[in-house]
């Protein structure tokens, strides 16, 4: 038995997010690069690690092993603790058999045995899909202080939006009375941000419960918590102010990076207080050089610019060669960009080679173009470590990829 | 696992960047955009496998262990060998001369008695160069020498100093002798780098039995005992440049913006490890025009900045204006403000509309946390 912890937190990391489609082919959702420097799931563990919360096991299953060497020990979140500490958790066989984690509350059910090694009081539930600044803390003294068996974190969207969140409805004191998945007709704009903390015992119970009903799909929005509302239990809703997104499309990928770049972004990396830590490579400073233009465009560690860069965002190691001339994309860790190539409105990922002479994101004005038919909304991606030959024409809007073998 | 341990001594001559080393030894100061000189040797030994490393801390050591907390950046965080900091003496009277004072080593003979690596690569901390210490230790054991010393010729660039430790060697290679350049010296005099390798054994006998140890240099003892001692020499052919002045600090970091020498000083191979500070990048605005430069991660730039190297979360302002500059972190540049041939240490301010111009080759300095 380890060291008694009054809350830990269970991470999900194993989903695909395959509405990403080519920027998660080869790897999880919360290991895509975000905002140059980032990954998506260290909004999550800084969090952890900015509220002292050192006991954090990270569920993972789609495509682990970047998301393992990048989250490694926990070292670059101050997560490898003394007691506790980090702890990568992949679905496992027993003397039973054992399977895939079915679903979000089965991947927690599956590692009951981890919990109750750290006999928690709390646990709380996180995702590292998501993208936000937020001290756990604060939700864990109203979940004290509401004596509630669940509380559940919400964020206020607009009207458009709610249908495709889970939409609690409260009674004047913040107690959930209602929560309905993805509502056609919602009742409020209250949307639950994956966020929960359960008391232990709940938890424990909940999980039992919800694996002995066949008919459920082992999910915390679509199962647990509605039987839980069924149960009567006390369900509390723990108002969210502040910046907080799921980047689910490559749309709204592309566009919360995008608004990093504004005066005043919602989500300032610069601000004071808390930085959100990363386990980054220890590359040189960025070269600029003799002829190069850059503007309104956030640029990382170890890259060479040579050429225009204009409203965009670079990750590590991005190389523009000169003449090339980048507008309003964003470049993924150690892609490069050859000599009077020009890029507009693209997704480059990670080791991407686009070589000279190419036009990437040329507009037509048809079908594909920025209205958003096709699901990309004009914006043009290119897959991991694809290379782009010379003189390549691409069209805006397109999803470059290698074929597969099948 | 290599066979070799490393010591470097931090607690050499610290007052030759006047206002730079008032507030830190010289292995502290900061360099290239993020870097602390230090990091280049260490960085060095950890990519040649040698994962026993210890640092002769000076007197002003504050600053060097922030910087190196446990050794976690260098892997050198480890429960066997590890970084080891260990007291050194203040800088000798004849510290202008003194290339490796045994006295420092006296005070740590435990660090050397403990373990059974082979060699012992010795280095000083004021100079910036990528060594290949795998090659040099390869070369060492090859030729069975008890002591290597790592070279360059004069050349014609201003890399090797003429007040460097001048060797004659004899048609064959082989050392002869030591001692300061006499007349001009030409392109192919040969000098001491400042980093040497020792068998272990050897080294521990020199500190053990000579007397007088207390006041003397190593190379005293090697000068008596030439006959015994089985010397080789080594040449660095690449980038190398030791910091003697206020002029050549400035001149080295310039000697970045230069595409050889940072392919030469920062390759795949043998990065240059350093502390991370978790900055976000760097965000250019609207009215950033920066050419040929170095810039740092956590700077937000709006103004106009050319053949400068800019350290992490520096702030430029609109219409600001930074020529030939280095930049040290979280200095602040107002709005209008024009700088040329300047070196801004760390929590510079400079107001609005100041201007300031040093002549080319010779920077003003503006201390640490000034207001200007």
């Amino acid at each position: 038995m380890g060291q008694r912890k009054e809350c830990l937190a269970m991470l999900l990391a194993g989903g695909q997010g395959s509405r990403l489609g080519s920027l998660t082919r080869n790897l999880a959702k919360p290991a895509v690069s975000f905002g140059g420097k980032y990954r998506i799931i260290d909004f999550s563990l800084s969090n952890c690690a900015h509220s002292g919360i050192d006991t954090v096991g990270v569920l993972t299953q789609y495509k682990p092993f970047r998301i393992n060497s990048y989250v490694s020990l926990g070292t670059a979140w101050d997560l490898d603790a003394l007691s506790g500490g980090l702890s990568i958790l992949p679905p496992f066989v027993s003397e039973d058999g054992g399977c895939w984690y079915k679903g979000t509350a089965n991947a927690v059910y599956q590692n009951m045995d981890f919990i109750n090694d750290h006999v928690p009081e709390y646990v709380l539930i996180i995702s590292g899909d998501h993208i936000y600044r937020m001290n756990y803390n604060l939700m864990l003294e109203y979940h004290k202080a509401k004596k509630a068996d669940v509380t559940i974190s919400v964020i206020n969207v607009s009207k458009q939006e709610a249908s495709r969140f889970g939409i609690v409805s409260t009674d004047g004191d913040g107690q959930i009375m209602k929560f309905v998945e993805k509502p056609k007709e919602p009742d409020s704009t209250l949307a639950s941000m994956g966020v929960y903390i359960f008391s232990w015992d709940v938890l424990r119970e909940a999980l039992e419960e919800d694996n002995a009903d066949p008919q459920s799909d082992n999910d915390f929005g679509k199962n647990v918590i509605p039987r839980l509302l069924n149960q009567e239990k006390k369900l509390f809703a723990y108002t969210f102010e502040g910046y907080w997104k799921d980047v689910g499309t490559v749309e709204s990928y592309y566009n919360a990076n995008m608004e990093l770049l504004l005066d005043h972004p919602s989500l300032d990396l610069f601000a004071s207080g808390p930085r959100i830590y990363s386990n980054e490579d220890i590359l040189p400073p960025q070269y600029i050089g003799p002829r190069a233009r850059i503007s309104n465009s956030l640029v990382s560690n170890g890259c060479v610019i040579l050429g225009t860069v204009e409203n965009s965002i670079l990750a590590q190691g991005v190389v523009v060669e000169e003449g090339a001339h980048i507008e309003h994309s964003i470049l993924l860790q150690n892609s490069s960009v050859g000599k009077e190539t020009w890029v507009n409105r693209a997704i480059v990922g990670e080791g991407a080679q686009i070589q000279a002479f190419c036009s990437v994101g040329i507009q037509t004005g048809g079908a594909n173009s920025q209205s958003g038919k096709g699901g990309l909304a004009g914006i043009t991606v290119i897959e991991d470590n694809y290379i782009l030959p010379e003189d390549t024409l691409v069209v805006e809007g397109s999803s470059i990829f290698a074929a597969r073998k099948t | 696992m290599s066979q070799a341990m490393g010591i470097i001594a931090c607690n050499g001559r610290s007052d030759i960047l006047r206002a730079i080393t008032r507030a830190r030894p010289m292995a502290a100061v900061p360099f290239g955009a993020r870097y602390r000189v230090l990091d280049f040797m260490l960085s060095c030994m950890v990519n040649a496998g040698i994962r026993k490393v210890g640092i002769i801390s000076p007197y002003n050591y504050r600053p060097l262990l922030d910087h190196l907390g446990s050794g976690k950046e260098w892997s050198l965080d480890r429960k066997s060998d590890g970084l080891f900091i260990m007291p050194g003496g203040p800088e000798s009277l004849r510290a202008g001369l003194s290339h490796f004072p045994l006295r420092d080593l006296l005070q740590n003979i435990e660090f050397l008695h403990r373990g059974i690596k082979r060699d012992v690569v010795y280095s000083g901390s004021d100079f910036v160069a990528n060594v290949d210490l795998s090659r040099l230790l390869a070369f060492h054991r090859e030729a069975d020498n008890d002591v290597t010393l790592v070279t360059k010729p004069l050349g014609q660039d201003d890399s090797v100093r003429k007040s460097m430790l001048n060797l004659e060697l004899s048609p064959e290679g082989r050392l002869t002798g030591w001692g300061s350049l006499k007349g001009q010296g030409d392109e192919q005099s040969v000098f001491y780098l400042g980093v040497l390798v020792i068998k272990r054994d050897l080294l521990t006998e020199i500190v053990t039995s000579s007397p007088f140890v207390e006041n003397m240099d190593m190379f005293d003892f090697l000068a008596d005992n030439m006959r015994h001692i089985k010397f080789g020499v080594y040449e660095h052919t690449g980038f190398y440049r030791k910091i003697t002045s206020i002029e050549s600090y400035f001149r080295c970091n310039m000697a970045l913006l230069e595409p050889s020498v940072r392919t030469e000083l920062f390759n795949e191979t043998n990065p240059i490890f350093t502390k991370i500070k978790d900055n976000p990048p760097t965000k250019y605005r609207f009215q950033a025009e920066v050419t040929n430069s170095l810039i740092a991660s956590g700077c937000v730039i709006d103004g106009t900045v050319s053949g400068c190297v800019v350290s992490r979360d520096v702030h430029i302002e609109e219409n600001a204006s930074l020529k030939d500059c280095v930049v040290m972190q979280r200095s602040h540049v107002g709005k209008n403000a024009r700088l040329e041939n300047v070196i801004l240490d760390k929590y510079v301010t400079i107001n609005d509309n100041v201007v300031l111009k040093g002549k080319p080759g010779e920077p003003v300095v503006i201390s640490k946390s000034a207001i200007v």
